[in-house]
């Protein structure tokens, strides 16, 4: 970069086709960085789940956890807790958005979207601490509901448990659902409505015409991130049960750092399964957005 | 307008045309005074949101401000007097900076060339910006500590270049989120006229960069910036699972032995990402559109 700093002769015929050589060189650093520490490791993983850890010879035996029913455990309760949370946050998200709208306050819709974005950032192992003082065994709701005669802990509940987590990640959820949400439901306007109501339109029929098929697509774009966030997240999980719960990002942290159960290739494997679900999410989302940007821009 | 003979037929068209009038603008001001109130149901579900959200804050600031019954800052003055939060702090700040510096200074002047030379690029870029999303944290470390591992003949890990493996990490991180932020400043001004204007002007590809291109997407480049360091600061999964003890880090460890402080370093950490969301509103006001949540698994 430094090179190109010579000043050029003035007077020249406007262009911006300099040297190429040069433009090229500009772009090495992202290249390289890009390459070594993306692709690379990608690549690093594809390669390791079809190779044996051990003596290197090509296997698909890291796969074999797609035969075993109890090693699809941890991809049975990510998709659980990946449902889950994301119906949660979702449902709620939605209902919070559209009242964040209705409320036609401009001090409440900046006051909810501030805090929706605070939330939606404070993930991780901040998190998993705050609900431990929330939900926790000792936790200020759980000693609530003691007081009030009913002991969460005695009737099954565990904020360890994949119910405890669903209630954690829709501490996350539930405002990214309001922010990605907010934007298509204020493009909703109000003259669509009076339009079909004049038509003699019933509520439920503008629903079920209008609104619904013009925000179909905004939502199950938004579904697909939170899915995917929630598939893909590991911090929090592990800052609630450093490890003791069998999800999909967990068992890959246990496979790599545990001592009992070190098997990079299995990690390898279960990374591509992960990255295979991610893939699904991210792409259909990319898809989507391609469609409803096109609409917005209208 | 007409005639003094067609008053009184004008009079009498047009009476009840304004009764008509009073009314209708009496049934707009009292379709805006409706308007303007927050629906019940609104009001409700807002409210039970804040509970939701609030609770938590508040069994953390109860746990961490307290021992036994009396109010008290003295866990929070022992948490931030601790030795191991400064150094954590501090070791988080510097790859938080540095992160950010590096995601600026690479990613701007790229984004910059492939919008005015290499746009066959831009399809690969964007998809090269949103593979992180596909590949989140918990994958990421698996592929560094492979490649860069103990076990590799590129021991970064336990080298004195450890360091660079995070940063490298932590670029990978914040990629989407700087890219977009940069890429949609410099698709919002005339990237090709500004250029071809400052060369014909015989200013220089770096003096043009500079002086011209990145005072027209400074906002862009301040909310990039806010988004890298945001993240750097807030990363678990990598620092975690490579052995660095970064503040989240140590935020996990000091629960342990010491849940009091780590609560009120808890409500500290909450304190920072809400810093970091206030400072994107800013920066969003002035330049709507920008993203203010990061959106991906955590």
């Amino acid at each position: 970069m430094s090179a190109a700093g010579v000043a050029r002769p003035t007077g020249k015929p406007a262009t911006v086709e300099g040297r190429r050589g040069l433009a090229v060189l500009v772009l090495l650093p992202f290249t390289a960085l890009v390459g070594l520490f993306l692709l690379a490791p990608t690549v690093s993983l594809l390669w390791g789940s079809v190779h044996s850890a051990r003596t290197g010879q090509f296997t698909l035996a890291n796969y074999s956890y797609l035969g075993h029913p109890l090693d699809l455990l941890p991809f049975a309760n990510s998709v659980e807790l990946s449902l889950a949370s994301t119906a949660l946050g979702g449902l709620v998200g939605l209902l919070i958005a559209q009242a964040i709208v209705s409320s036609r306050r401009p001090v409440i819709q900046e006051i909810a979207t501030t805090f929706s974005s605070v939330a939606a950032n404070f993930a991780g192992v901040p998190l998993a601490f705050a609900f431990i003082a929330t939900l926790g065994a000792g936790g200020l709701v759980t000693r609530l509901f003691l007081d009030a005669g009913i002991d969460l802990y005695n009737g099954g509940f565990k904020l360890y448990s994949v119910l405890g987590l669903t209630i954690v990640y829709a501490y996350w959820e539930i405002p990214l659902m309001v922010l990605v949400m907010l934007p298509p439901l204020q493009a909703m306007k109000p003259s669509w409505r009076e339009a079909a109501e004049i038509l003699g339109a019933s509520r439920w029929q503008y629903l079920r015409a209008v609104a619904v098929p013009i925000l179909a697509t905004p939502v199950i774009s938004s579904l697909l991130l939170l899915y995917a966030n929630a598939f893909g997240a590991f911090a929090t999980a592990y800052g609630l049960t450093t490890g003791f719960v069998s999800l999909v990002p967990i068992q890959i942290s246990n496979l790599v750092s545990g001592d009992i159960t070190f098997d990079p290739g299995q990690a390898d494997a279960l990374a591509v399964g992960l990255a295979a679900i991610m893939a699904l999410c991210i792409g259909g989302r990319a898809l989507l957005e391609r469609r409803s940007t096109r609409w917005l821009a209208r | 307008m007409s005639g003094g003979s067609m008053t009184g037929e004008a009079t009498e068209e047009t009476l009840p045309a304004i009764v008509a009038g009073a009314h209708a603008e009496r049934l707009v001001r009292r379709r805006t005074r409706r308007r303007t109130r927050t629906p019940a149901w609104a009001a409700v579900v807002l409210g039970a949101a804040a509970v939701y959200f609030l609770v938590p804050l508040y069994a953390t600031a109860v746990f961490g401000f307290s021992t036994g019954k009396a109010f008290t800052l003295q866990p929070l003055f022992a948490g931030l007097a601790d030795d191991g939060f400064h150094s954590s702090l501090l070791l988080s700040l510097g790859y938080a900076i540095v992160t950010t510096c590096l995601a600026l200074v690479v990613v701007a002047p790229t984004a910059y060339l492939v919008e005015l030379r290499f746009p066959g690029l831009r399809s690969t870029i964007e998809f090269v910006s949103i593979l992180p999303f596909v590949i989140p944290p918990i994958i990421l470390t698996v592929g560094l500590s492979t490649v860069y591992g103990i076990r590799s003949p590129v021991n970064l890990i336990s080298s004195e270049w450890a360091p660079v493996l995070l940063v490298g990490g932590y670029f990978v991180l914040t990629l989407p989120f700087a890219f977009r932020a940069i890429d949609n400043a410099l698709r919002a001004v005339d990237v090709r006229m500004l250029s071809e204007a400052a060369a014909s002007l015989g200013a220089s590809p770096v003096h043009t960069f500079l002086r011209v291109i990145v005072p027209s997407i400074s906002l862009g480049l301040v909310s990039a910036a806010l988004l890298a360091f945001t993240t750097a600061m807030g990363e678990f999964t990598i620092a975690a699972l490579l052995g660095y003890p970064t503040f989240p880090v140590y935020l996990l460890n000091v629960n342990a032995y010491l849940p009091r402080e780590g609560e009120a370093l808890v409500l500290v950490s909450f304190f920072i990402t809400w810093a970091g969301v206030l400072a994107l509103a800013a920066v969003a006001r002035r330049a709507p559109g920008t993203q203010i949540v990061r959106g991906g698994p955590m």
